[in-house]
């Protein structure tokens, strides 16, 4: 009678058991199942400019300074993909309230002289205003200038026009005298989205 | 050994931690400067720019008048001016000269030469060989010109009469200007 009593007691547990694993079997059923992990480099911005300084010397009023178009070369020393930037700023005279402000639509005027900047091997004369508003470099079609890392590079020139002059005697147009002055263009770079 | 090896790379790990976000840089810029000079012109302008005296006789005084000359600063500075003469050459002989005077006074072979202006008051200077200050600030203002003369005292005469010269004679007087 006892042995009895265990028997049934012994098979009510292996019955629970069997329920209990029942709803498990599906899962074990299953082919597989994945685990995706991501990660990122760092990303590393580093341009140079084969060119950091441009003297030009003596200015006379209303007048045209070139570089030649290849005057500068740009080079993408970084890691990743990026869009180059440009602005530029006022002349300014050291030690001297005399400045020129730079203009935003490349007409010149009394103290007021205009920037441009021209990308080698595009269309001849194809100049692009350089003002004091930061603004992607462009091409004469309107394609942004990206370079990719490793060493991409772009080359460029520069166009400065002078302002009209301060006063004129007799019909010539003059400066006031010895001014010292000086600008920077100032070209970024950032990371290509 | 195990736990100290572990808590040392660990460590070092904590420590590179914080080094990581400077090493990634989302921008980067560089600068290109231009530099440009304005120039100092200096620019006199003179007019008329000759004295034609005619027939001249031992000791006569000529003189152009007081405005005879308009001076005119065309540059873009504002000037200190200087004058000086030179003696007159006979042109068919240059070895026969009047010698500039050097202190006023004329004789036989030196002549005299004074400019006049009448800027403020009338004032007569005497012109040497030697750079004199002749207007000093003189302002840039093309608009603002100086007006001055030249007065010529010739020499003695060589001889009874006359001088041994006969013909042409010729000067130059130089007025210069330096940047004030």
């Amino acid at each position: 009678m006892q042995v009895r009593k265990m028997d049934k007691r012994i098979i009510s547990i292996i019955l629970v058991t069997i329920l209990a694993l029942i709803p498990c079997v599906p899962a074990l059923a299953e082919g597989n199942s994945t685990v995706t992990i991501t990660m990122a480099t760092d990303k590393y911005v580093d341009i140079t400019l084969d060119k950091t300084a441009w003297n030009i010397g003596d200015v006379e009023p209303n007048t045209e300074y070139m570089t030649t178009p290849t005057w500068c070369t740009i080079t993408n020393e970084g890691n990743c993909v990026v869009n180059i930037r440009i602005k530029g700023a006022n002349a300014e005279c050291d030690g001297s309230t005399y400045t020129w402000a730079l203009s935003s639509n490349n007409t010149t005027a009394v103290k007021k002289y205009a920037l441009l900047y021209h990308i080698s091997y595009d269309s001849a004369d194809s100049y692009t205003s350089i003002t004091t508003i930061e603004a992607p470099m462009k091409k004469a079609n309107g394609d942004t200038i990206q370079l990719i890392g490793n060493s991409d590079n772009e080359q460029f020139g520069l166009k400065l026009l002078t302002p009209k002059p301060d006063t004129t005697v007799s019909g010539t147009g003059y400066f006031l005298k010895d001014k010292a002055m000086e600008a920077t263009i100032t070209i970024s770079a950032v990371v290509a989205s | 050994m195990k736990t100290r090896t572990g808590s040392i790379a660990l460590a070092i790990i904590l420590i590179l931690i914080p080094s990581l976000p400077a090493l990634a840089q989302e921008s980067d810029s560089e600068t290109i400067t231009i530099t440009m000079t304005t120039k100092t012109v200096i620019e006199i302008e003179l007019e008329p720019t000759n004295w034609d005296i005619g027939s001249i006789k031992p000791e006569e005084l000529h003189t152009t008048g007081a405005t005879y000359f308009t001076m005119t600063n065309n540059g873009n500075c504002d000037l200190h001016t200087y004058v000086k003469g030179n003696d007159v050459v006979w042109s068919d002989n240059p070895n026969y000269k009047w010698e500039l005077s050097s202190n006023g006074s004329n004789g036989i072979g030196i002549y005299v030469l004074w400019c006049e202006r009448t800027d403020y008051e009338p004032i007569e200077g005497l012109i040497t060989a030697e750079e004199n200050e002749f207007f000093s600030n003189f302002g840039m203002n093309g608009g603002n010109p100086k007006h001055f003369g030249l007065k010529l005292q010739a020499p003695q005469a060589d001889y009874a009469g006359g001088f041994l010269a006969g013909g042409e004679m010729e000067t130059t007087i130089i007025i210069s200007g330096v940047a004030a």
